[in-house]
């Protein structure tokens, strides 16, 4: 019967080129690195599947990922990269014309507009925190914060110094309505280096260009530039503090990056005691921002990123081989030559964040919804129901 | 005519099942069907696309695990992992697709991720055109794309 035999002809076999795009993106998300390639290059339709697990920043926001993010002035456009796989991504934020980026943790931006305005905004939820404006019209030497700012207590830090004899600093706290500015004179000269402070155990830290520290103090408002560790030598470039796992950590890279030199401040000695592997941790490094995080894939780890490329590839330095390098090409240098500084950028995490609209409100005074002290990002929206007094 | 609790499904090629409810609305479209229509729930179901070799694979898997989440002491976490492994290692590669496609339009979720997976073990460790002979997917690029492609990206040794 030709009917029969139609059919046996079908159950001959399948066409798997017309399985639906989202069941190939299931099937590829329990795929890693060689096996994604290899599955992109059965055929054109299999090619056209993105891998869901590095995927946009944005679309499938991948926790434990790190990305650099860069935004021009004067553009739309916000462009991610991915170090390893070499993912790029670029997003119409119109929300973010004209604006700078200073600052970013936890997957928020510090943002700055014109010559007063800043804001907080997370790409990955398009949420927006406005601040009280700054308090002069030059914006900070250096910026930080110390939790999200959705968080209760998020403190934001920014200082401004022009010579090494004197500092002032600005603090402002969620739900203050005004900056609180202080100057200080230096007990010892410290002129901070061009990376942004950070907060390590409740206080606010700047690195010296020489290696020297000044510590802020935001219990009791108080202000020392600490005797040790001693400056270093003087062919020091750019150098980067970083926080890892609570030590104190700083990377110093000699112009072109000829030299490079990680360092653990020893409190115990304040001395600065030179590492030359960093294990399973990862450091990503820019001026804007720079922190360090255990790699959760095993070829990222022992490596310093840099917001650099050498062609499109992220250029790191490799404490294994000694080299900086790139996961794309065959690129190995002893120096940064023939890589390129990527301009306005910094490194962003995804965050899954969870917060209510109030939260969103820097003058929202979420101690007078609870009295628990502790009120967190974490808020549930039972909270929400039971706002009954504004 | 399904007693009180079943429901009756029939596939492509008029083979009729009768199956407990709680075994049907493990697919997400039956059951959204059955909500929003009563009529489904007194009558047949026709199960549009899906023969009844497939069908039958279906309501076996499904059985399974609606006696599971209904009783733990019976059939274990550990009984199900069992159930599942044998389940998708006898499938034939045709099977195998029915499966998925059947699973999909029927919203199967648990069943499609278990399918998935075991494509994507199949794909694991293997060069493209070993995964083209095991899927039987004709090779369109050209050499120039293929070179393109490799040079692309990082992982392509």
């Amino acid at each position: 019967m030709a009917k029969q035999g139609e059919e046996n002809k079908l159950m001959e076999g399948r066409n798997w080129t017309d399985i639906p795009e989202d069941l190939l993106e299931t099937i590829l998300s329990s795929l890693y690195l060689k096996d994604v390639q290899r599955f992109h290059l059965v055929c054109k339709t299999w090619q056209s599947v993105a891998d869901p697990k590095f995927h946009h920043p944005l679309r499938y926001p991948v926790v434990e990922s790190q990305w650099l993010v860069q935004k021009i002035y004067d553009e739309d456009k916000c462009k991610f990269f991915h170090p390893l796989y070499g993912d790029r991504y670029c997003v119409d934020i119109p929300e973010l014309r004209d604006a700078y980026i200073r600052y970013s943790k936890d997957g928020w931006l510090f943002m700055s507009r014109d010559d007063y305005e800043i804001f907080f905004y997370n790409p990955f939820s398009n949420a927006k925190i406005e601040l009280p404006d700054l308090p002069s019209r030059c914006f900070f030497r250096g910026v930080t914060f110390t939790s999200t700012p959705t968080s209760y207590g998020c403190m934001v830090f920014g200082f401004s110094a022009s010579f090494e004899d004197s500092v002032t600093i600005f603090t402002i706290k969620c739900g203050d309505e005004d900056w609180i500015e202080k100057e200080f004179e230096n007990n010892l000269p410290i002129f901070p280096s061009h990376c942004n402070p950070i907060f390590h155990n409740e206080k606010f830290y700047i690195l010296g260009k020489n290696g020297n520290i000044g510590v802020y103090d935001p219990k009791d408002e108080h202000w020392t530039v600490l005797d040790n560790p001693e400056k270093l030598n003087e062919y020091i470039y750019e150098n980067y503090l970083v926080d890892c796992d609570g030590d104190l950590m700083a990377v110093f890279v000699a112009s072109t990056g000829s030299q490079i030199s990680v360092y653990k401040l020893d409190e115990l000695k304040m001395d600065w005691e030179e590492v030359n592997d960093l294990g399973d941790h990862m450091f990503f490094l820019s001026i804007r921002n720079s922190f360090s995080r255990k790699s959760v894939i095993d070829v990222m780890k022992n490596k310093i990123y840099f917001p650099r490329f050498h062609g499109k590839y992220c250029v790191f330095y490799s404490l294994d081989t000694r080299m900086y390098e790139t996961f794309g090409s065959g690129f190995s240098k002893d120096s940064l030559f023939d890589t390129a500084e990527l301009s306005h950028c910094c490194w962003i995490e995804p965050r899954e964040d969870d917060y209510s609209e109030e939260q969103l409100d820097w003058f929202y005074d979420s101690s007078n919804a609870s009295d628990d002290i502790d009120h967190s990002a974490d808020s549930s929206t039972d909270d929400d129901n039971s706002e009954g007094e504004s | 005519m399904a007693s009180k609790g079943n429901l009756t499904l029939k596939s492509c090629n008029g083979k009729e099942f009768i199956v407990e409810e709680k075994v049907a609305v493990m697919s997400t479209t039956i059951k959204n069907m059955v909500d929003v229509d009563d009529s489904f729930a007194q009558g047949v179901i026709p199960i549009i696309g899906v023969d009844g070799k497939i069908l039958a694979k279906l309501i076996e898997y499904c059985k399974e695990h609606a006696e599971a989440d209904e009783d733990e002491e019976v059939k274990s976490e550990e009984y199900l992992k069992k159930f599942d492994e044998k389940f998708v290692d006898e499938l034939n590669l045709n099977d195998l697709y029915d499966l998925l496609k059947a699973s999909n339009y029927l919203e199967i979720t648990k069943l499609l991720n278990l399918l998935c997976q075991k494509v994507a073990s199949m794909i694991k460790g293997k060069k493209p055109e070993e995964i083209r002979r095991i899927f039987n997917i004709k090779n369109d690029f050209t050499p120039e794309e293929e070179e393109e492609i490799n040079r692309q990206n990082p992982w392509a040794f």
